[in-house]
């Protein structure tokens, strides 16, 4: 299967980039290429033009400061995979990105194209609303920041315009010491049948001080479990706790069935993956 | 020609020139352009890993990269494993354990498996499986090709060690 006809400029100035992107309303950016082509070479995408930004310096660096992390949009999950210092200062981000496919697809795809394809059963997704990331984005009209609580608007949809681009994604700093990614993967497909990715912090007596929740790929849109966070503030992580906690969250998403899987199903899913990922992080 | 672009890459060691239009694959570039048919392609929608390919020494699926993107990289095909006349040792390995039945999916599997074994050159089989992810093989059911990268394995640590391996022989003689 061979994509309709295109042009294709490679930016090496993210100034090269806007201006392309202006300059033709039916031009797309090209990071990886591993949601873009695809769809292209079904003819379920006809841009006029490819813009390519993986060679924009910019957008390839990983930034670690005292309050934030600064992932650039064209960095590819090999490279969080491998990033030691990441490792330390946020374990979950490489743990999530090591579940994403397979290691062919983890050479091209990065962070930011999986951002702005915005896949409800994208495993970032989850990543992004646990960890309250912030989505750069520089556009004709300056720059804007978008939390990602604010970046999901619909399956493949963000708040983005179409002559924007995604620059880079930030994490604040502290983040809760305790964190962790965990995928139950369509049989078939490998995307998240249900991810979590949750963050905790205790106090010196065990208290949940800060908790933060959210889920993937179970229902229509990835999801923050605040009513799971809510229930575990200021309380002992026993196991009751966090069962209540886990039918509380899971009951926060708006689930379709499908062939495969039922609604109820989903949901059933989801409230045991959030029960699991919490148990693991009673246990770290 | 109109609508194409030039793109310079470095295929198995050797300087290559060409135009392209944008929207060739670089598994068809690859097969049309340059003849190497060695690199497959099967499902040609990112699913089986029979056209992967190394660029800069990592591992992709090449009939989800476009020619262009690759322009200035290295690619390896499964053409330019073997080196001075020696196969590589995934090659042997495989020829020793009976990685492959029909032999289509090979070269892909060989060539993420040269990367792996490099990379994690102690890898068990658990983490062996799971870098299979991105590999269909619709005849072996994958236990011949799990025993043949633990092969090659053993064989890339008997090569790096050839002073190891002729002072044993000098004290047995
Ligand atoms: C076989 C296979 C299995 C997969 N399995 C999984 C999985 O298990 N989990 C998972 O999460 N994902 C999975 N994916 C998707 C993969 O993660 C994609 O790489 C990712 O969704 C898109 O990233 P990309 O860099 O390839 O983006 P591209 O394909 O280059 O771009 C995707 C879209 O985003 C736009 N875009 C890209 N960068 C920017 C930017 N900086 N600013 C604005 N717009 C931009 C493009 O114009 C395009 O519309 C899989 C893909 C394949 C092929
Ligand atoms: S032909 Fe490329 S992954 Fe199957
Ligand atoms: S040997 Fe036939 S597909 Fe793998």
């Amino acid at each position: 299967m061979i994509p309709a006809a295109f042009q294709y400029e490679r930016a090496f100035s993210v100034e090269e980039a806007l201006t392309a992107l202006a300059s033709d309303p039916d031009a797309k950016l090209l990071s990886g290429g591993h949601s873009l082509l695809p769809m292209m070479k079904l003819r379920l995408a006809r841009p006029t033009k490819l813009i390519d930004i993986t060679r924009i310096p910019e957008l390839c660096t990983i930034t670690i400061e005292s309050d934030r992390i600064s992932i650039g949009a064209a960095v590819r999950y090999h490279q969080v995979a491998g990033d030691r210092r990441l490792a330390d200062v946020m374990p979950l981000l490489g743990e999530a990105v090591r579940v994403i496919a397979d290691p062919q697809v983890r050479h091209r795809g990065t962070i930011g194209g999986s951002a702005a394809h915005a896949d409800p059963a994208s495993d970032l997704a989850a990543v992004f609303l646990a960890s309250e990331a912030e989505f750069r984005v520089l556009g004709p009209r300056g720059e804007r920041r978008i939390p990602a609580d604010g970046w999901y608007v619909a399956p493949l949809v963000t708040t983005l315009e179409p002559d924007e681009m995604l620059m880079g994604i930030d994490f604040p700093r502290p983040l809760s010491s305790r964190q962790t990614y965990l995928k139950f993967p369509h049989p078939a497909s490998g995307y998240a049948l249900a991810g979590v990715a949750a963050l905790l912090s205790l106090d010196a007596e065990g208290r949940v001080r800060k908790a933060s929740v959210a889920v993937t790929g179970a229902a229509s849109m990835p999801f923050r479990a605040e009513a799971a966070a809510d229930r575990l503030l200021g309380q002992t992580l026993t196991k009751d706790v966090v069962r209540e906690a886990s039918e509380l969250g899971s009951g926060e998403g708006e689930y379709t069935g499908d062939v495969q899987y039922s609604a109820l199903y989903r949901q059933n899913l989801a409230r045991v993956m959030i029960q699991r990922a919490l148990e693991r992080l009673v246990q770290a | 020609m109109e609508g194409h672009l030039s793109i310079q890459l470095t295929v198995n060691g050797r300087a290559v020139a060409g135009e392209v239009e944008p929207r060739t694959l670089l598994a068809h570039y690859l097969r049309d352009a340059l003849g190497l048919t060695g690199t497959h392609v099967g499902c040609d929608t990112s699913q089986c890993g029979a056209c992967t390919v190394l660029i800069d020494g990592l591992p992709v699926k090449s009939c989800t990269v476009l020619a262009v993107q690759a322009d200035g990289s290295a690619i390896t095909t499964v053409e330019g494993l073997a080196s001075g006349g020696h196969a590589h040792a995934v090659q042997r390995a495989f020829q020793e354990r009976h990685g492959l039945q029909c032999g289509f999916c090979t070269p892909g599997v060989l060539m993420l498996s040269s990367w792996f074994i490099q990379q994690y050159p102690t890898a068990d089989d658990r983490q062996i499986r799971e870098a299979l992810d991105g590999i269909i093989c619709r005849c072996t059911g994958y236990e011949n090709i799990v025993q043949s990268i633990a092969r090659a394995q053993e064989i890339q640590r008997e090569n790096q060690a050839p002073l190891a391996g002729e002072a044993r022989e000098g004290v047995s003689s």
